[in-house]
């Protein structure tokens, strides 16, 4: 039985305590709440849950803060484990000891707003992912502005390195998804995503000084004969280069191209300011 | 020139294509009459189907449910619905995550 408040769309979870046998436990934030989703008002009534269905629990979807005191046996039966930026970022920490007991994860996705250190966090324990076949990491921080951004990408540079270490220690990725906003170093990361022998899906958002012409060939010969869908997201200042002319050189022999670019917004609101 | 529009020619199995830009109009128009296999096209906060007919290609706009909601029914495939899946997407009832 649920009761509580629909405004804070939070609920008491005194019976859902009673219910075994879960597949799926999901707690997602407000912002991005799905239909059956449930807010747990503390983390103890979660852990409880979770603990109570550990034995059948499969895909699992908590804060970043709810890490701490979950047990390790839950992450050893994940299939699926998403986790979101609760505000709490020195959470993402325990991120690595998840990851050394997940050996039977399949899907990771991981909601973390701005919080650029976690590329190098996510490289210590990914070496036990050897399932991991789908794998989504969205850290754009949407309010960023170019001119922070610009400061940002330098610290990106050292942390796409550790990005691209991970990738290197889980090979069997089918789908890759990136939202790392303006701070992805592409120079670092394609070269890597190349040798992903089995990727089929990817989605990559491009930073700010990926622009030219030269850029997108750079792309186009980095991006692996496996795919057959493809989501791309950049910047641009002009139309030029958004031409049939252009683009179609990415998705030659490639079955769904998906291309978005929320940054061009950001761009243009920039220069009519 | 002679390369690119020879790429355009080994694009015969592309039919799903998302843009979210400050496009004009007629580079999308080119698209699809270049993409023969194109059958869905999104541009910014619109998606349409797209139909091959006599007379050329015919856009069916996708309603703003549909744009809210998309599904993986809607996308027709699990690998483009995964792919959007998290991102902002403007629609006219706002920015949204599915």
């Amino acid at each position: 039985m649920l009761t509580g408040s629909s405004s804070a769309y939070s609920f008491s979870v005194g019976g859902i305590k009673q219910i075994k046998n879960l597949l799926s436990i999901s707690f997602s934030n407000t912002e991005q709440l799905q239909s059956q989703s449930i807010f747990f008002p503390n983390s103890s009534n979660f852990h409880d849950v979770v603990q109570t269905n550990a034995a059948t629990l499969r895909k699992l979807v908590l804060p970043f803060s709810y890490l701490l005191e979950m047990p390790n046996d839950i992450f050893g039966h994940l299939t699926h484990l998403e986790v979101w930026n609760d505000g709490s970022s020195k959470y993402v920490n325990e991120l690595p000891r998840a990851f050394h007991h997940a050996t039977q994860l399949e899907s990771l996705v991981i909601r973390a707003d701005g919080c650029l250190k976690i590329l190098n966090t996510i490289r210590m324990g990914a070496s036990t992912l050897i399932r991991l076949t789908s794998f989504k990491l969205l850290i754009s921080n949407k309010e960023d502005s170019i001119y922070y951004a610009t400061a940002r990408q330098i610290e990106a540079n050292t942390h796409c390195s550790a990005l691209a270490d991970f990738l290197r220690a889980v090979p069997l990725l089918q789908r890759l998804d990136l939202d790392l906003g303006m701070y992805v170093s592409f120079q670092i990361l394609f070269p890597c995503i190349r040798e992903l022998a089995c990727l089929e899906v990817l989605g990559v958002n491009m930073p700010f000084n990926f622009r030219t012409n030269d850029d997108f060939m750079f792309l186009a010969r980095h991006l692996p004969d496996t795919l057959t869908d493809l989501r791309l997201g950049a910047r641009m200042e002009t139309r030029e280069i958004l031409h049939p002319s252009t683009i179609l050189p990415l998705v030659s022999k490639r079955t769904q191209l998906l291309f978005h670019s929320s940054l061009i917004r950001l761009c243009s609101a920039s220069a009519e300011g | 020139m002679f390369r690119q529009r020879r790429r355009l020619a080994e694009l015969p199995t592309l039919n799903f294509l998302y843009l979210t830009s400050n496009l004009e109009v007629p580079v999308i128009d080119d698209l699809v009459s270049e993409l023969k296999q194109l059958t869905l096209l999104g541009y910014d906060n619109h998606l349409w189907e797209v139909n091959r007919t006599q007379s050329g290609p015919v856009l069916l706009q996708w309603t703003r449910r549909q744009i809210a909601s998309r599904t993986v029914e809607h996308f027709g495939h699990k690998n483009p619905y995964w792919l959007m899946k998290g991102h902002i997407l403007p629609t006219a009832f706002g920015n949204r995550f599915i």
